[in-house]
């Protein structure tokens, strides 16, 4: 038969059909359900600011003098934020710290000892350490490392910054040993093979090849880890000392202070809807989201430009 | 020299090498150097995968010996066996002996870095590090303590040995990536120089750049071959007619034979090896 | 001035030692976890329902308050990314956008967790005046969840090679019917690995959903969506307030066992689902 005959009318009909295939307009049910739910994670972005902002705008204008000042007490009507602020910063400052050099020379020991089997099970070991809620770290810290704290520096209370950051420090961990890790394995091997050649150890082969083309994705890997630290709320909430002060002197971090998450989680549960205390609790999350938000971008920002070197 | 009087000679001074698994091995040349290189019964695997096995030569001192086969036959990896480069791949192992320049190897990084300082290697790809001309030739003197004279001594003297220095004395502190592909292959040949090498391995050092700066690099490797001990693998069989002293030929993970480059390219040499350099085919 | 050697040594030493430090802090954490908790693990812990603010008894009506939210969490979340994945990897073609689209789902993935529960507190509790309601902590839950499924959904229909689309439209297929049968059975496989890391991450979480879904005490079986439900991590909390109480301190130990439990069997899922689920254009 031949296929091709205009007159058959299967021929026809196909033909037909094949017509209306390729003109049915394109904006079909799976088109406007895909826009719809795109068009819903985007909006929920801006839904969310545009909450938090509405509702700490009047914040601003009932407790203004207070705001920036180091005394918390609602019921005098003074709303100093400043305590909190300074608390997310010592305490994510000191986590950082532990966790960062720690972290990176654990990377640089998966990487470079260039095992198959030791990559593998660090990362299941990673994959379990950050499979562990938040609420069993703070239960830990609530049991052993306030306790163990107390015990060492002869305090009445362990529930201080420094175990805060001991904690945040842990829990950061994962973060950082994975991302600095893939990191240091995607420096192309030819950079280490040449470098090694040449007759260098493998400490200058990390400190002048390694660490030098990594350090991008590294400091990202920091930013994003330091998002993590500022917003993570239930183990420092249990084990900061909810105490609304900056501790004095400055630098004393075996004593009792608040974090912006730990005052939330505190504090929301307490205050009437649409009072000042509130909508200043609001303000102070929304400074967060701010901050958090901007350390995530600045990461992803570092972690392009160090991928588009190659 | 003929044929028949280079198989002569290689009884006369008992340089053959013994049975392997592959085929009697026969190491053919003139009255022998000193050795540089000496591998008994050299295996290596990735996983699994045996890629080299039972590998039994010498290489000579001050001579160009270069590697030639099939590719996946095994010579990069027993070119990058000898300055141990391969030991950072995962997986791989080896088993056997290779005595670089009398330095038995342990595992211990110390000589390992000792045996990487007196075996420079330029790879296929040039790989040059994201920094200036002149740091990139004092690399692998890093940790070293070394004067300022002295090191622009050593970036001249390296730089003019690889045939760089009139093209870029200019610029040293510009960044190496602005060079051209061949200069910057020459550079990682002034870079394996400065560390003063013994043996100088390369590893197809003229596949990657234009056949312009290929020569060039070739006319450089011949100047070279007066101070140091050449090792290259290359695809190119008339290259290896051109510059080769010595001749290996490996073919699925053996050493098939080996010999001087005159006897390699004669009728004397075995059916296998004739038949891959005269057409570029192998049976094995 | 310490020779290179030593420092080598001492920088490998340092490395080893934070490595061990860290593989330390894990075994003792899974160590600590299990002894703590394994005491306090028991049948009726398990099926019988909580007392004496969580001291005595069991948690049941936890499990099946957590399992009831995460669950209904997943079945909001597949739709919502689903749809966006679609969106993002076959109808834009604009660049922004797409770059928009990413961008907001990294935002969302880093908007700290208690800003969550925040935002779930002022827009459906007050606002909506849904009250303490475990849908709206199923919502939140699901909201924190779209970024993990959305781009592991994206990640794997990203991985299809043009031709099966190419394909696709030579039969005759339009742009609905290419999606229907090509593209969303390939990405099956991220969207079910993607949900499950999320639920992973979701039945762990407490800041979320303390202010807005969850009661500590006197819950039981929800008849309504709008009625509290008590899960593991807030009755965990509410037992870690009561640490003086060593019965609450125990029955918290064992109520982090099993969520951890829950975690692993999800993350193990998870595990499988990525290994052994073949995407379309690795089926052979």
């Amino acid at each position: 038969m031949h296929l091709s005959h205009p007159k058959t009318p299967t021929a026809h009909a196909s033909h037909l059909e094949f017509h209306k295939l390729r003109t049915l307009p394109s904006r079909s049910f799976i088109y406007s359900y895909a826009t719809l739910s795109a068009l819903t994670a985007t909006l929920l972005v801006v839904l969310i600011l545009g909450l938090l902002a509405y509702q700490s705008g009047s914040a601003i204008f009932e407790a203004n003098d207070s705001l920036l000042g180091s005394v918390w007490s609602p019921a005098k009507n003074q709303y100093g934020i400043l305590p909190m602020l300074y608390g997310s910063l010592i305490v994510m400052v000191l986590a950082m710290g532990l966790a960062l050099p720690i972290g990176i020379l654990t990377a640089l020991y998966i990487s470079e000892t260039r095992s198959e089997t030791v990559r593998r099970l660090s990362k299941t070991m990673l994959e379990i350490l950050a499979g562990i809620p938040s609420i069993v770290y703070g239960l830990i810290g609530v049991a052993f490392l306030s306790l163990w704290v107390a015990d060492i520096f002869y305090l009445q209370t362990g529930r201080v910054i420094l175990t805060a950051s001991l904690l945040l420090a842990i829990m950061i961990l994962p973060t950082i040993i994975t991302l600095t890790e893939d990191a240091f394995s995607n420096v192309a091997t030819p950079y280490r093979e040449n470098a090694y050649a040449l007759g260098l150890y493998r400490f200058e082969v990390i400190k002048e090849v390694i660490l030098p083309q990594a350090k991008g994705d590294v400091i990202g890997a920091a930013f994003l880890a330091l998002g993590r630290a500022l917003g993570e709320t239930m183990a420092v909430m249990l084990v900061i000392g909810s105490l609304d002060r900056i501790p004095t002197p400055a630098y004393n971090i075996l004593s009792s202070a608040q974090t912006i998450t730990s005052k939330l989680g505190r504090e929301i549960a307490e205050s009437a809807f649409g009072s000042t205390h509130f909508n200043v609790l609001v303000l102070m999350s929304l400074i967060l989201v701010v901050i958090t938000l901007s350390l995530t971008g600045l990461a992803h920002i570092l972690f392009k430009s160090a991928g588009s070197n190659d | 020299m003929p044929a028949v009087n280079l198989k002569t000679l290689a009884k006369e001074f008992n340089y053959a090498m013994p049975q392997t698994s592959k085929s009697y091995l026969k190491l053919v040349g003139e009255k022998p150097a000193e050795t540089a290189i000496k591998a008994e019964n050299f295996s290596a695997w990735f996983g699994e995968n045996c890629v080299l096995s039972g590998v039994t030569t010498q290489i000579a001192k001050g001579r160009i010996t270069c590697i030639v086969g099939p590719s996946g036959s095994g010579k990069s990896t027993f070119l990058r066996s000898i300055n141990r480069i391969n030991d950072s791949v995962p997986r791989y192992k080896m088993h056997g002996s290779l005595s670089v320049e009398g330095l038995d190897l342990d595992k211990k990084t110390s000589s390992l870095t000792q045996l990487r300082a007196q075996v420079g290697m330029v790879f296929q790809k040039p790989c040059v590090f994201p920094r200036s001309i002149k740091e990139n030739v004092l690399f692998g003197l890093r940790g070293h303590k070394i004067s300022r004279t002295e090191k622009d001594q050593i970036v001249e003297q390296s730089l003019k040995s690889a045939a760089l220095w009139n093209e870029v004395h200019l610029r040293l502190d510009q960044s190496a990536t602005t060079l051209s592909l061949g200069q910057q292959q020459r550079l990682c040949i002034a870079r394996a120089l400065a560390v003063k090498p013994k043996i100088l391995l390369l590893d197809e050092p003229t596949a990657s750049v234009d056949p312009v700066s290929g020569r060039s690099i070739e006319s450089l490797i011949l100047k070279l071959k007066h101070d140091y001990t050449i090792i290259m693998v290359t695809h190119d069989i008339r290259q290896t007619k051109r510059i080769a002293d010595d001749i290996m030929f490996f073919c699925s993970g053996a050493l098939i034979e080996c010999g001087t480059n005159e006897f390699m390219f004669s009728k004397e040499c075995s059916e296998q090896s004739r038949l891959y350099l005269d057409e570029a085919f192998c049976e094995c | 001035m310490i020779s290179r050697s030593t420092q080598n040594t001492i920088f490998t030493g340092l490395t080893c030692a934070a490595f061990f430090i860290c593989t330390g802090l894990l075994c003792g954490l899974i160590i600590t976890i299990i002894f703590k908790g394994l005491p306090a693990l028991s049948l009726s812990f398990l099926f019988s329902p909580a007392q004496d603010f969580g001291a005595s008894g069991g948690i049941l009506y936890q499990i099946l308050g957590t399992l009831l939210m995460v669950i209904v969490a997943a079945i909001f979340v597949v739709p919502i990314a689903l749809g966006s994945a679609i969106y993002s990897s076959e109808y834009l073609r604009s660049h922004r956008k797409k770059r928009i689209l990413e961008l907001s789902l990294l935002a969302l993935n880093g908007v700290p967790s208690i800003t969550f529960g925040l935002f779930g507190l002022i827009l459906f509790v007050n606002i909506l005046g849904t009250g303490i309601s475990w849908m709206v902590g199923s919502i939140i839950l699901a909201i924190m969840m779209v970024p993990t499924t959305t781009l592991s959904t994206l990640q794997s229909m990203q991985s299809l090679p043009m031709t099966y689309r190419e394909n696709g439209y030579a039969l005759g297929f339009n742009r609905s019917q290419v999606i229907r049968y090509i593209v969303i059975p390939q990405g099956l496989q991220g969207l079910v690995t993607g949900l499950l890391i999320g639920l992973a991450r979701a039945i762990g979480e407490t800041a979320p959903i303390m202010f807005i879904a969850t009661a500590f005490s006197g819950v039981t079986v929800p008849i309504s969506v709008v009625e509290p439900v008590s899960t593991l991590p807030t009755h965990i909390l509410s037992l870690t307030q009561q640490a003086t109480n060593p019965d609450a301190l125990k029955n918290a130990w064992g109520a982090s066992l099993v969520l951890i439990i829950l975690v692993f069997i999800i993350s193990l899922s998870a595990f499988y689902a990525r290994s052994k689920l073949k995407n379309l254009s690795q089926r052979v």
